[in-house]
C-alpha cells in the first residue's frame, strides 16, 4: 500500500485532513473496479473502523439505488467551533459484484 | 431501551397510530392472504415455501416475491407487510454546545434502523461544504463557491441514511429520547415520507442559523410535515418550534 491516511476513525483528527485531500487518496488507492475484500482490507490497514455492509435495496423506496451495496466510515470531530461540530464521513458504493464503484467523501456538520 | 434516556410524556408517545399516513398497514391484518402468503414463504416446508413464492409471484407479475426472499427480504410484494411488524418513529437527542441538544429522528423497524436529520452546511467558515444528500451521490468533494445569501454556516442542508455506529447522530447514550409513534407494519412508507420531506427542506436553501432555524427546526418541521405537528421536545433544544419554508 503507497498511500498512508494516518488516520484512525476513533481519535481526534488533524484540522488540516480535509475531505478535499480525503478523496485525493482514496481515489489513488483505491480506483473504481477495486474489490470489496481489498478495500476492507485498506480500511482495516489504516485503522478505520467500516461499518457492515449496507444493502440500498433496503433504502429503494427513499431513492437509494437498489443495484448497489455500501461500507461508510466516518472521522469524527475533524473541527469544532463554538456551536458546530464538523465530522468526515467516507461512503464506498459497489455493485452487486462487490467492485467500487464510487468514493464519495464529504464534511458533514452538527450543530443545534 | 437507551441507558440515560429521557422518556416523553407527550400524548403522541404511545399506542398504536392513529395517524392517516399509517392507515393501510394498520389495516393489514394478521390473516391477510398476503401476509399468510408472505410467512409461508418464508416458515413454511420446502413445499409450502414454494407454491406460496409461486402465488406471490402470481399475484405482482413478476419475481420479486421470490427476488427478496433470495436476499433475506421480507416476501411480501411492496408496500405490503407480515404480520406482528411494528414500526417506531422516535426523536433522539445529543448535547451540542450551551448545554443544549441537537435532535434527529430515528424510525425503526424488523429490517432496519434509519435516521433523518438536519444540520449547517459548513462550520462557521463562510465557504459552503457539499450538500449532504443521500448516499452515493458521488463527486463529495467539490465545493461549490461562496454563497453570499447565507450567512457563516450556510444553508440548512439534511441527510438521511442507515442508523450505524458510522451514521453522523450515532450515539449509544442519547441525552434524550423520545417516541413519536409506534405504527403497525414496516417503516416504509414514513421513511418515504419523511426523506421527501427532508429532500424539500434543503431544497428551500434556507439560512442555518444556531439559535433561530437549525436541526431542530428541520426535525420538527419534517415531523409537522409528516402527520406528527404536536411533537414536543424532552430536552432543551433550541429553535423546535421555528416553522421552516
Amino acid at each position: 500500500m503507497t498511500v498512508s491516511l494516518s488516520a484512525c476513525s476513533n481519535t481526534p483528527k488533524s484540522e488540516k485532513m480535509t475531505a478535499e485531500s480525503l478523496q485525493s487518496q482514496l481515489d489513488t488507492a483505491l480506483p473504481k473496479g477495486t474489490d470489496m475484500a481489498k478495500v476492507e482490507r485498506y480500511l482495516e490497514e489504516n485503522d478505520f473502523e467500516k461499518s457492515d455492509l449496507i444493502d440500498n435495496a433496503e433504502g429503494a423506496h427513499m431513492g437509494a439505488d437498489p443495484e448497489t451495496l455500501e461500507l461508510r466510515t466516518i472521522i469524527r470531530k475533524t473541527k469544532k467551533s463554538l456551536l458546530v461540530t464538523t465530522d468526515i464521513s467516507m461512503v464506498f458504493t459497489f455493485d452487486r459484484a462487490k467492485k467500487l464503484k464510487n468514493i464519495a467523501v464529504k464534511e458533514v456538520h452538527t450543530g443545534l | 431501551m437507551f441507558e440515560g434516556s429521557v422518556r416523553s410524556t407527550n400524548p403522541v408517545s404511545s399506542g398504536i397510530s392513529a395517524n392517516p399516513s399509517a392507515a393501510p398497514r394498520a389495516n393489514n391484518p394478521a390473516n391477510d392472504p398476503v401476509s399468510l402468503l408472505a410467512q409461508a414463504a418464508a416458515t413454511g416446508s420446502p413445499f409450502e415455501r414454494g407454491q406460496a413464492l409461486r402465488a406471490l409471484d402470481g399475484m405482482t407479475g413478476d419475481r420479486s416475491a421470490t427476488n427478496a426472499l433470495t436476499r433475506g427480504q421480507s416476501a411480501a410484494p411492496a408496500g405490503r407487510t407480515t404480520a406482528a411488524q411494528t414500526c417506531t418513529i422516535e426523536v433522539r437527542y445529543k448535547p451540542v454546545a450551551l448545554g443544549a441538544d441537537h435532535a434527529f429522528i430515528v424510525t425503526t423497524d424488523s429490517d432496519s434502523v434509519w435516521y433523518f436529520r438536519g444540520g449547517p452546511q459548513s462550520n462557521n467558515t463562510g465557504l459552503n461544504s457539499p450538500s449532504s444528500g443521500s448516499s452515493g451521490s458521488g463527486n463529495a468533494a467539490g465545493k461549490p463557491p461562496f454563497d453570499g445569501r447565507f450567512g457563516i454556516y450556510g444553508p440548512i442542508v439534511t441527510e438521511y441514511g442507515r442508523y450505524t455506529p458510522k451514521s453522523i447522530d450515532w450515539t449509544p447514550s442519547p441525552s434524550g429520547s423520545q417516541v413519536v409513534d409506534r405504527i403497525a407494519g414496516s417503516c416504509n412508507q414514513i421513511e418515504g415520507e419523511l426523506a421527501r420531506h427532508m429532500d424539500a427542506i434543503e431544497a428551500a436553501k434556507t439560512n442555518y442559523m444556531p439559535l433561530e432555524q437549525n436541526s431542530n427546526s428541520t426535525v420538527r418541521e419534517a415531523l409537522e410535515r409528516a402527520g406528527y405537528p404536536n411533537v414536543k421536545p424532552v430536552v432543551w433544544a433550541p429553535a423546535w418550534s421555528t416553522q421552516l419554508p
